[in-house]
């Protein structure tokens, strides 16, 4: 399996992990506060930590398992990775447009902020798993 | 599902008339991973003109000896 696909692979999985518990616990905090109530500036920042530890460390392990293959990046792998970005950057375009309705119709900075880090989430969710889909079912 | 792509190669035949070339050798002469050798020998990636040539000029054969086009 190419480095690029593993590292696809991992990025997903700690994506879906950290975001799916952030949104879980936004979620949470939103059935019992306001939403002009909830501390969410402290809780995105927060989030950062374990995706950035979690990302590092994951791939100094892949680099360590097979150190020739760490720094591989041939023409596949940018033709992946180019298609890969496309399908996601449509997918962070409609969030940004929904960022901004939201902003016109004036509702709380929270679910502003929000729908524009869950656009990003499932961009990149949707770029890593476009990948795995292209370099097994071929480019 | 269709294949990506409908060009076939010989690489396979050619790399174990080389003396059972691997494809790993095979993707350090020409500058790609073996996994991409592997990807073009199975029809799941048609490689660029420039690495197609590469890999020709490694079995010392023209380029329609190694990748063919259906039809024309």
């Amino acid at each position: 399996m190419p480095f690029q696909e593993k590292s696809a692979i991992v990025m997903t999985a700690i994506l879906i992990v950290v975001y799916g518990a952030y949104f879980a616990l936004l979620g949470l905090l939103l059935g019992r506060l306001p939403a002009d109530e909830i501390p969410y500036q402290p809780l995105l920042i927060v989030a950062v930590v374990p995706l950035a530890v979690l990302a590092a460390f994951s791939h100094i392990i892949l680099a360590l398992l097979n150190p020739k293959e760490a720094n591989a990046n041939d023409e596949r792998d940018r033709l992946i990775t180019l298609r890969a970005e496309r399908i996601g950057g449509y997918i962070l375009a409609v969030g940004v447009f929904t960022g901004i309705t939201l902003a016109m119709v004036e509702v709380a900075w929270l679910y502003i902020a929000n729908a524009l880090m869950l656009a990003w989430v499932l961009a990149e969710v949707t770029e890593g798993t476009t990948k795995v889909v292209l370099y097994r079912r071929g480019t | 599902m269709a294949k990506p792509t409908l060009v076939t190669n010989r690489i396979r035949a050619l790399r174990i008339q080389a003396g059972e070339m691997s494809q790993g050798e095979l993707a350090d002469r020409v500058g790609v991973t073996r996994q991409t050798v592997n990807a073009i020998e199975q029809g799941k990636y048609s490689p660029s003109l420039e690495v197609a040539f590469k890999i020709a000029r490694v079995f010392d054969a023209p380029l329609e000896d190694v990748f063919q086009y259906p039809g024309g």
